[in-house]
């Protein structure tokens, strides 16, 4: 009864201001909203388990290459098999990777993923097939009849939905397969995964040079945690690099998340970041409420004065102040659930075209039970936190002198001190927001204008993979590609065609290598990256030579095997000195040949323009001496790259119908989506310091003219014996501006040490990034100064005679 | 008149405010006791502590120095809940500029004490709150905000939110100091009727006119009691 007389009262109140309550409730709604969809989102990508019995225990083993970790089938086949044989950290533990499926049924080639596999993978995630079976320990062993079990999407898109697809043949990559099972709806583990075949390669039979990559899904016992797992990786892996310096020179593993695997290194000093980004955003939401709160709960002073001599008890006092908040913060935060749940929806539309790669399975957007939770308790702390500031300084009012009639409400000096600390507050924690926004607008205009060390307009490319069964032989695969360059070169519009195992912009084929003389310490063999190109292409796509010769018919199978090296490689093993006609040999394979370099180009960045990757060397061998039935094509065209989409799979079909040309995309593209994701998050903070800036100028305004209408009456007296109109003024705007100092002085370093771990990530060429932290003090200092100024003007306006009588 | 208890005892009560490192001695030395069902008015100049006394004997505030016994209980030394909780109980106030919260209705204005009670259930608080209105005949106007009231209409209000929950003393300061002489009366008859109930009054007040309705008269100059006598019946028959 009491509780609902004091409901009904706060109710009432807020009806009757509604321009305060849309107000306080929008304000919660823009905090709350950004909170719970940046948390949907971390769950969803990084923490939320997998949606599998023990998800919580699943992790992946993959490489780690002298500090730098590595994913996506990393990991030596004979590696793994150690690990499986060594380690006491499982209760599971399998093998897979990832390869490309040719699905063809005479008249139609479609390319899939297929996760090449051990037979547990299914019992690992705790899976029926929905339709036929999955693997046994037969179907593993080399030379059994080839199976595939397919994914939901795959039997509904490629077979239709054929109800009798079980023990159905189709070819894939050339060689008959036999459809055994299908998996339920939305299965698609490890990551995207269309079909499944078993992993047939046994290391046992296999040299370690001609070893396979695989990555290991791990069921870690529960029992042991994450450290002491790497500890005992390392130690496995220590011993092999010893035992292997060639092909293991100073590869480690490490366990991960999936989720954590596939985001990488940054991920968790980014996902740090954002939880900081939107606690501030919340933060200054529930002090500008909190403010508006106190503001009427000053204006309520007398009200309160008189509950009090009623004989109010203090807990009523406080449950009274706190269901304003309370039903603001439910409100806010019932739209901000909404609000959430509409942004993620929408991000799940946009996501998949920003991003280079396919979405993995649990990238599913969406408000689960469990962050409901989280949200109710958000909305519970924000409640609090901003009913309980204004709900103690009712009960702490003076209000023996407030009932005392005609007695004048001063500001007290305790209020005035809240609303400093406030102001400070804000331009603080905007300062660090916008700081760390202004860093990666920066940054990223630096990594999207990097240059490739290529031509990126005007070029399409295109992914071609030969099947094994179709094109077994190096001189099948020299003549198709041969006659793939032909075709497109002579097509109208087609300026040059050319081919490479890996574009830039993707990462090359890392591998231990010697330039010859160079001392190797503690069998450490360094990296470089392994790039095979067809004559021809470094012209296409505008690989700058700087020294020495491109490839040519000189290059043959049986002629001088060769390599042109980039500059960066130059510069670090012949510096001073010419390299060409110099040698170096890749170590992973007794049988590799020594290449003698021919040619140096200009430096290619082959992964994403970001430190670690960045500087990566690159060797680039002719595809007349280092075969491969997998290649990126690139076609440089006359007018706008997307206008030759259909020439180019038209003439890649014209060759051999069950070969298609995939990932079709202009390059351009292709370097625009490599940075897609720190694009994504670039915005994202773009939103967290837009709404901080915009919380903190209204907020700071709110503070600056409440306080100032409080002092009309003093103003009015100091004009009345004799300040003038500018001394006014610069009293009042000194005010603000200490209050700006201060906060400046306090959120400038803070956005400074934010902003590094980003820096490091994107590794940047210059330091433009510094202007930042002149602009953002600018650009808040003129905020605070209107915010400041609008009500001194106000106050100023007044005649001070009316200013006198003012109340 | 209807018992001789002492309701309250004030033995050397002083007060001092601290301001700015002046002190203002607003009360020294007050020596007071009030017998249940008396009915005392309380005048002197402006400024000699009046309000302040009042203050003291709701216990709105504390004292600086000295003995309060209310009800047989000391209660100089109380903490602030045990007060509110006392005030709540045994005390009902009635300023001069009436004090309505101006968002609750007439009804809720009058109910507001007594939802800070445990002991009332919500018919509880509808009974009382429906008989103190009727008291002061503002029955009809229950679902009325105060800004739709006249002053006079507003004070009776009051009035009946500081009897609704039958507190042992009724403290009044000046009353009728907002209220034109039509409506002063309407207000002093009504606490003429709530004494010959058996209340206990205590009354500031400036007008002689409305001192002389009390039966005892004390009278303070700078802080202190310098005349306490009883009033000679006159009005009082009426
Ligand atoms: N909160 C306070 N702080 C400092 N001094 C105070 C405070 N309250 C009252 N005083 C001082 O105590 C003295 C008594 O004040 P009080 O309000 O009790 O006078 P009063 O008799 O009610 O006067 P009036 O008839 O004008 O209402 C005055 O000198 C006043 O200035
Ligand atoms: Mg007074």
């Amino acid at each position: 009864m009491n509780a609902l007389f004091d409901l009904k009262y706060a109710y009432r109140m807020l009806i009757k201001n509604p321009g305060f309550t849309a107000l306080t409730v929008s304000v919660m709604a823009a905090g709350l909203g950004l909170c719970v969809f940046m948390l949907a989102f971390i769950a969803s990508v990084m923490t939320r388990p997998l949606p599998f019995d023990n998800g919580q225990d699943m992790y992946i083993v993959e490489a780690m290459e002298d500090g730098v970790q590595y994913n996506g089938g990393s990991l030596l086949l004979h590696d793994y098999e150690a690990i499986k044989a060594q380690s006491d950290s499982f209760t599971q533990i399998g093998a897979y990777y990832t390869a490309t499926a040719n699905l063809s049924n005479g008249d139609r080639a479609q390319r899939f993923a297929a996760t090449v596999t051990t037979a547990n993978i299914f019992s690992y995630t705790s899976t029926e097939p929905l339709l036929g079976r999955t693997f046994t320990a037969n179907d593993a062993i080399e030379g059994s009849t080839p199976v595939a079990v397919i994914a939901y999407s795959t039997w509904q898109n490629y077979f239709g939905g054929d109800a009798n697809i079980i023990g159905q043949s189709v070819k894939n990559n050339g060689v008959s397969t036999q459809i055994i099972g299908v998996m339920p709806q939305g299965y698609r583990f490890p990551n995207m995964a269309d079909l499944w075949v078993p992993l047939q390669d046994d290391a046992t039979r296999l040299n370690r040079s001609e070893s396979i990559s695989v990555s290991a899904f791990v069921m870690k016992k529960p029992t042991r945690s994450t450290a002491q797992v790497s500890e005992e990786l390392k130690a496995i892996m220590a011993e092999i690099s010893q035992k292997y310096p060639e092909t293991n020179g100073k590869t480690s593993a490490y366990i991960a998340t999936f989720q954590k695997a596939m985001m990488g290194d940054g991920a968790n000093m980014i996902v740090g970041l954002m939880l900081t980004a939107v606690s501030f955003v919340l933060i200054l939401a529930c002090v500008n409420v909190g403010n508006l709160l106190l503001a009427r709960a000053n204006e309520r002073a007398k009200e309160t004065a008189i509950r009090v001599a009623l004989g109010a008890p203090q807990s009523r006092l406080i449950m009274q102040m706190m269901w304003e908040s309370i039903i603001i913060c439910v409100l806010g935060g019932l739209f901000g659930l909404l609000l959430a749940a509409w942004a993620l929806e929408l991000l799940s539309y946009v996501l998949p075209n920003m991003l280079p790669i396919a979405l993995p399975f649990w990238w599913i957007m969406k408000l689960d039970s469990e962050l409901i939770l989280q949200s109710i308790a958000i909305i519970g702390a924000t409640a609090f936190v901003t009913g309980i500031v204004p709900a103690w300084k009712m009960t702490r009012g003076d209000f023996n002198a407030i009932l005392r009639d005609g007695t004048r409400g001063a500001q007290g000096k305790r209020a005035g001190r809240i609303n400093r600390l406030l102001v400070i507050v804000e331009v603080a924690l905007s300062c660090i927001l916008l700081s760390l926004s202004g860093v990666l607008v920066v940054l990223l205009q630096e990594t999207n204008n990097s240059s490739y060390g290529v031509d990126k307009n005007n070029k399409l490319t295109a992914r071609i993979g030969l099947s094994e069964a179709n094109y077994p032989e190096p001189h099948q695969q020299e003549q198709y590609y041969q006659r793939l360059m032909d075709k497109l070169r002579s097509t109208p519009g087609i300026k040059g065609a050319g081919a490479m195992t890996s574009l830039p912009g993707n990462g090359a084929w890392y591998q231990p290598f010697l330039p010859e003389g160079y001392e190797v310490v503690d069998n450490q063999y360094p990296n470089t990256g392994r790039v095979t190109v067809f004559e021809g292409t470094m012209d296409t796509i505008g690989m700058e030579l700087l020294e020495g010769r491109n490839f040519d018919s000189r290059d043959q199978l049986d002629s001088l095997p060769v390599a042109i090296i980039s500059d960066q490689l130059a510069r670090k093993y012949w510096p001073n000195e010419s390299p060409i006609g110099k040698r170096f040999r890749y170590t992973n394979d007794e049988s590799n040949p020594w290449l003698t370099i021919v040619g140096v180009v200009k430096h290619v960045i082959h992964g994403q323009p970001y430190s670690n990757m960045k500087h990566r060397t690159a060797a680039y061998v002719p595809f007349t001496q280092s075969h491969r039935r997998f290649m990126s094509i690139v076609i440089d065209v006359n007018g706008d790259a997307d206008d030759f989409r259909e020439a180019l799979s038209d003439a890649v079909a014209s060759l051999d119908p069950e070969v298609p040309a995939y990932n079709v995309a202009p390059l351009d593209l292709r370097f625009k989506r490599n940075t897609g994701g720190m694009t994504f998050i670039r915005d994202l903070f773009a939103v967290f310091a837009l709404c901080a800036l915009l919380l903190a100028s209204s907020g700071i305004y709110g503070v600056l003219a409440n306080s100032t209408s409080k002092r009309t009456q003093e103003i009015g007296i100091r004009r009345a014996i004799g300040a003038t109109d500018e001394e006014v003024m610069s009293m009042l705007m000194k005010q603000g501006w200490k209050q700006l100092a201060i906060g400046l002085i306090i959120g400038l370093p803070l956005g400074f040490l934010a902003s590094q771990g980003m820096v490091q990530l994107v590794g940047p060429e210059h330091n433009y990034y510094y202007g930042v932290f002149v602009a953002i003090p600018l650009i808040i200092a003129i905020v605070v100064s209107i915010a400041t100024y609008m009500p001194a003007k106000k106050a100023i306006a007044l005649e001070p005679s009316s200013a006198l009588r003012y109340e | 008149m209807s018992n001789q208890q002492t309701l309250i005892e004030l033995n050397s009560i002083q007060k001092v405010f601290f301001t700015d490192e002046v002190e203002t001695h607003a009360l020294s030395n007050i020596e007071l006791s009030i017998n249940a069902g008396e009915y005392i008015s309380i005048s002197g100049p402006s400024g000699c502590g009046k309000s302040t006394l009042l203050s003291i004997l709701g216990l709105l505030d504390t004292v600086t120095n000295g003995q309060y016994q209310l009800n047989g209980h000391q209660v100089a030394s109380l903490n602030a809940t045990q007060r509110a909780r006392i005030r709540n109980k045994e005390v009902g106030f009635i300023f001069q500029s009436f004090n309505l919260i101006s968002d609750l209705t007439v009804e809720e204005n009058v109910a507001l004490p007594l939802t800070y009670r445990d002991d009332f259930s919500s018919q509880d608080i509808d009974k009382a709150v429906k008989e103190a209105l009727e008291k002061v005949d503002m029955a009809h106007r229950a679902n009325h905000f105060p800004s739709q009231l006249s002053g006079g209409q507003q004070q009776r209000v009051a009035v009946a939110r500081a009897i609704a929950g039958n507190p042992s003393i009724i403290l009044a300061d000046e009353p009728t100091g907002n209220l034109d002489s039509k409506n002063a009366e309407a207000v002093m008859s009504l606490l003429d009727e709530l004494h010959r109930e058996g209340a206990t009054i205590c009354m500031v007040t400036h007008d002689p006119r409305s001192a002389k309705r009390a039966q005892r008269l004390v009278e303070i100059l700078d802080g202190k009691v310098i005349a306490d006598n009883p009033i000679a019946r006159g009005v009082q028959a009426a």
